[in-house]
């Protein structure tokens, strides 16, 4: 009986170390990592392409409305600012490792390093599953970023 | 002898620590494998709208006024935020959801999403979120390689690796060469 209690309340302290370590993780992501940082560029969706260019690797701010969220998985998001032709793909990373759909609609600030993108092909079912939002633009940006963490401005 | 009475308790109770991982990993396995078909992670539905007034959607259109055109359709206390991916198309985002509209006809879909329990946290466990996680996955991946090897030597006899089961063994590794000798080669 004894030796039963003690594997239960080993399994238990394990599993609940992991889901505290794994929410840390998430917290730390999203609440600290996005302060005020002179060494970090704040940039739009407008300029990010042209700065990117130059840039990979670096890490940088941006600000903008999400306009899409992959369903498959929440691995990407796409963001906006006052241009709507000019999105900014947003990918996960070891520190935020999944985007939730509610986050479509809000105004997120992301922190994160720019990254080259190479250009995607959709699998011929997956596009004709896709709305305006989802066809081939969304594959064609050069770079996106890797989201280190990010915080709602506005829902 | 003492090497076979050890490999049936580490394939016993192995069997029993990663059966957990195991079904996480095989059920998350198949739906992943047919994520074209079928999407895991989440419940979308789409229905068909039609706006009667299309002609009041405009480019600067308010929040009110989009306010205003989900009444339509039910869905005024939904409203989160509004843009225009194409000059032809408005797409409002709601709590749960969104609705794309041809600005020109009126017609647009709206789609409610839904998170679908179990399966997403599933897939959501497959796709190693975390370096932290990438150490127990190896470890189960491990283990599995430790399953199948003391699994070869737990019966003895006829149906043992020296009779039947070396036949099927040698079947289960056949299969994917002929795959890849077809397919990769």
């Amino acid at each position: 009986m004894m030796k039963k209690m003690t594997v239960l309340a080993l399994i238990s302290f394990i599993l609940v170390s992991a889901s505290t370590l794994f929410a840390q993780d998430k917290m730390t992501a999203t609440s600290t990592a996005v302060s005020a940082d002179s060494k970090v560029l704040a940039l739009t969706p407008e300029n990010f392409q042209e700065f990117a260019v130059n840039n990979v690797g670096k890490e940088v701010e941006i600000q903008g409305m999400v306009v899409h969220v992959c369903k498959h998985g929440g691995k990407k998001l796409f963001i906006i600012g006052e241009d709507p032709e000019k999105r900014v793909k947003i990918t996960t990373s070891d520190k935020v490792s999944v985007f939730e759909p509610e986050l479509e609609g809000s105004t997120i600030m992301v922190k994160g390093i720019i990254e080259p993108i190479a250009e995607e092909e959709l699998p011929e079912a997956e596009k004709a599953n896709q709305d305006a939002d989802h066809t081939n633009y969304y594959h064609t940006p050069q770079f996106s970023i890797s989201c280190l963490a990010f915080k709602t401005i506005e829902e | 002898m003492q090497w076979r009475k050890w490999f049936r308790v580490v394939h016993r109770d192995f069997g029993y620590l990663f059966f957990g991982l195991t079904l996480v990993y095989s059920i998350s396995g198949i739906t992943l494998n047919h994520l074209d078909d079928w999407n895991s992670n989440y419940i979308i539905i789409r229905k068909e709208i039609t706006l009667k007034n299309p002609g009041q959607i405009y480019p600067g259109i308010t929040k009110d006024e989009v306010k205003a055109l989900l009444e339509e359709i039910g869905e005024e206390g939904s409203y989160k935020n509004h843009y225009f991916p194409q000059s032809d198309q408005l797409k409002i985002f709601l709590k749960g959801g969104s609705a794309i509209i041809n600005t020109e006809t009126g017609n647009g879909l709206l789609e409610r999403v839904t998170r679908r329990p179990f399966f997403r946290e599933m897939n959501y466990l497959h796709y190693n979120p975390q370096v932290s996680w990438t150490w127990i996955s190896d470890i189960f991946a491990g283990a599995l390689i430790i399953l199948a090897i003391t699994g070869l030597f737990l019966v003895r006899g006829a149906k043992g690796i020296t009779g039947r089961g070396a036949w099927m063994t040698l079947l289960g590794i056949i299969i994917p060469l002929i795959f890849l000798l077809i397919f990769f080669y």
